[in-house]
């Protein structure tokens, strides 16, 4: 080597070399998850012992009687346990999400919000609701209806974005905006001339997201997705990884391009979809996660999307806790906790000399 | 593996950037393809690759028309080297040589040792086995494309297509770069805009211009004086390179010609 060759080293972080540590430190963030699931579940206006908490849940998963009172059991089992998983759930989904879609747009400022995703998702849930139709499907349709506008809007703005057969990166976050305003507007208007006040939820939750509604019932098919979706997604980090160093390299190393822009997209709607049905648009989480984990993991997605899910789920209970315990008794909508620190980061994300808004030859 | 296209055409809109090429490149030739600026050398290759659809006519691998084939398939015979940027998502040497093994992984397939050792490998003879830990993005022009490199090997396929390879690189990169290209037991097929480099190491050259092959053959044979002129519209001398015995081209610009031609 020459001598100048051996000084120029650049500080970027290495990621992690040792074989063991990777999962290591899953592990330690998994332990992390369920204490923060724990401290989740402990704080509030009614203060429970960390092993009452155990205790009840244990008892109500196993059966057999446990300590606590019957309005401690309400509280812990009925009430706080369902809104943390929720949190874990909406969490780890929204994180895995935003993941894929700076890697299949190879932009760094995507996220299922900015993009005007969750926007779309409202108005087809608030529509369903609006409509009246499908009441008896309780939870799917509004899922169903939040996916089809999730899908919408995501194939609107790519539409909109495509400029002589290529994606521009600028005009996805410009229409991304556009589709944004255009879906909070309906929402809102939906949810201001609805008739039906009891089925229909308050504009907060569809202006900021909430993770007030959580029910055991209410949980089953997100978490069921969420999963499924973080498994897929997992099983095709190599494309996703392919996908980072730009369209043309990544169709002359294999990858079907077009068709794996498709199966993410409609991966990302559902997810999108589903979680907002239950949460309401919570902004940002899909934008500082997979940013926020990156320094440490590397871009490979082997790590980054694990590693994500379990920091999203940790990012928004904690927001949730944060959210509840604010202004108690008053509650505040999660959203606003994510955007307070979501929107300074989308700032230093701007900020940053090396940023990318995506696209290798254009 | 042998390469083919037979009667390409191309056009964006009503420009007609590829008209009727054909040109062969037998197993385990390297062969260059030279030409001036915006002549068609990138979007004949990008044909081959196929980043464009080809208008008219065949692009064929071992007489099977690559549009037959799936874009696993494609990248399991064909691997591509041409100018990459990426700006900020980065990875390690390691994980892009690994990378390489992406067509031959089914998604349901996990990464084996002999993946890892074929990766390994690669990076040994590009002579980056040192830097397997550092990230791509601090590595230098020269050390990117070495690696590169080493991802096209990891890919294992009997063809491969340069796009300037040497483009930004200093001189003794550009050599050591070209030295290991030569070793190399495949097909090669690369666009090149350094004459000299092209006469040192091609087996056989095409020269595009204007969209059309102008002329073909041995670098001995094609760099000719007429035809430099005719393609790049400079004046040259070629020359026998005393260490190499291959042509060597001179240059020299109108100005320096009329500056000739005035001094007795």
């Amino acid at each position: 080597m020459l001598p100048m060759e051996k000084k120029k080293r650049s500080l970027l972080v290495k990621p992690c070399r040792s074989p063991l540590l990777f999962p290591t430190v899953t592990a330690g963030m998994f332990l992390l998850l369920l204490i923060s699931v724990t401290l989740a579940v402990m704080i509030g206006p009614v203060r429970i012992h960390p092993v009452t908490v155990w205790d009840i849940a244990i008892s109500q998963i196993l059966g057999g009687s446990a300590d606590g009172t019957t309005a401690q059991q309400t509280i812990v089992w009925e009430v706080r346990f369902p809104r943390a998983l929720l949190g874990v759930i909406v969490g780890s989904g929204l994180a895995v999400v935003g993941t894929a879609m700076q890697a299949l747009l190879k932009n760094s400022l995507a996220d299922p919000y900015i993009i005007g995703v969750s926007a779309g998702a409202s108005v087809g849930a608030t529509l369903v609701i609006l409509l009246g139709a499908f009441s008896l499907l309780g939870v799917y349709a509004l899922s169903a209806a939040a996916f089809i506008g999730a899908l919408s809007a995501v194939l609107t703005v790519l539409l909109l974005s495509h400029i002589r057969g290529h994606l521009s990166p600028v005009r996805v976050i410009l229409a991304g905006v556009a589709i944004s305003a255009i879906g909070s507007a309906i929402t809102q208007l939906i949810v201001i001339t609805a008739k039906n006040e009891a089925e229909i939820r308050n504009a907060m939750f569809w202006l900021f997201g909430s993770l007030a509604g959580a029910e055991w019932t209410s949980l089953s098919l997100p978490s069921l997705v969420v999963i499924a979706g973080i498994v897929y997604l997992y099983i095709r980090h190599r494309s996703l990884n392919a996908m980072l160093l730009g369209e043309e390299t990544a169709e002359t190393l294999g990858v079907a391009t077009r068709w794996f822009r498709v199966e993410i997209i409609v991966a990302s709607a559902l997810l999108t979809g589903i979680i907002v049905a239950v949460s309401g648009p919570i902004g940002f989480v899909g934008l500082m996660v997979p940013h926020m984990v990156r320094p440490f993991t590397g871009s490979d997605h082997r790590r980054v999307l694990p590693v994500s899910a379990l920091l999203g789920a940790m990012f928004v209970i904690w927001a949730d806790v944060l959210a509840r315990v604010a202004i108690a008794p008053e509650e505040l909508p999660i959203g606003i906790i994510t955007a307070l620190c979501g929107g300074p980061f989308f700032i230093w994300l701007l900020r940053r000399s090396s940023y990318t808004f995506g696209g290798d030859d254009r | 593996m042998n390469l083919s296209c037979e009667a390409v055409s191309y056009s964006i809109g009503e420009r007609e950037l590829l008209r009727e090429i054909d040109c062969r490149i037998d197993s385990g030739e390297f062969v260059g393809l030279i030409g001036p600026n915006g002549s068609g050398k990138s979007t004949l290759l990008k044909n081959v690759y196929r980043r464009f659809k080809l208008d008219q006519g065949v692009i064929r691998l071992d007489e099977r028309d690559v549009r037959s084939l799936s874009r696993r398939r494609m990248a399991q015979l064909m691997s591509v080297l041409r100018q990459e940027t990426m700006v900020e998502f980065d990875f390690t040497v390691e994980e892009m040589v690994r990378m390489g093994r992406h067509p031959h992984k089914g998604w349901w397939e996990a990464e084996t040792d002999s993946d890892r050792d074929i990766a390994a490998n690669a990076l040994e003879r590009v002579g980056m086995a040192d830097f397997r830990g550092r990230s791509f993005l601090s590595l230098s022009g020269g050390e990117k494309q070495r690696v590169l490199i080493a991802r096209a090997l990891a890919q294992e396929a009997q063809v491969l297509i340069l796009d300037e390879p040497t483009n930004h690189l200093d001189v003794r990169y550009q050599l050591q770069l070209m030295d290991l290209l030569e070793q190399l037991d495949i097909t090669i097929f690369a666009a090149l805009h350094d004459l000299n480099i092209a006469a040192t190491y091609c087996h056989r050259l095409y020269a595009i211009c204007n969209g059309k092959i102008a002329a073909s053959g041995p670098p001995e044979q094609l760099l000719q004086p007429n035809l430099l002129r005719q393609i790049f519209g400079v004046d040259t001398e070629v020359i026998r390179h005393p260490r190499t015995g291959r042509p060597h081209i001179l240059f020299f610009s109108e100005k320096q010609r009329k500056k000739e031609r005035d001094t007795p």
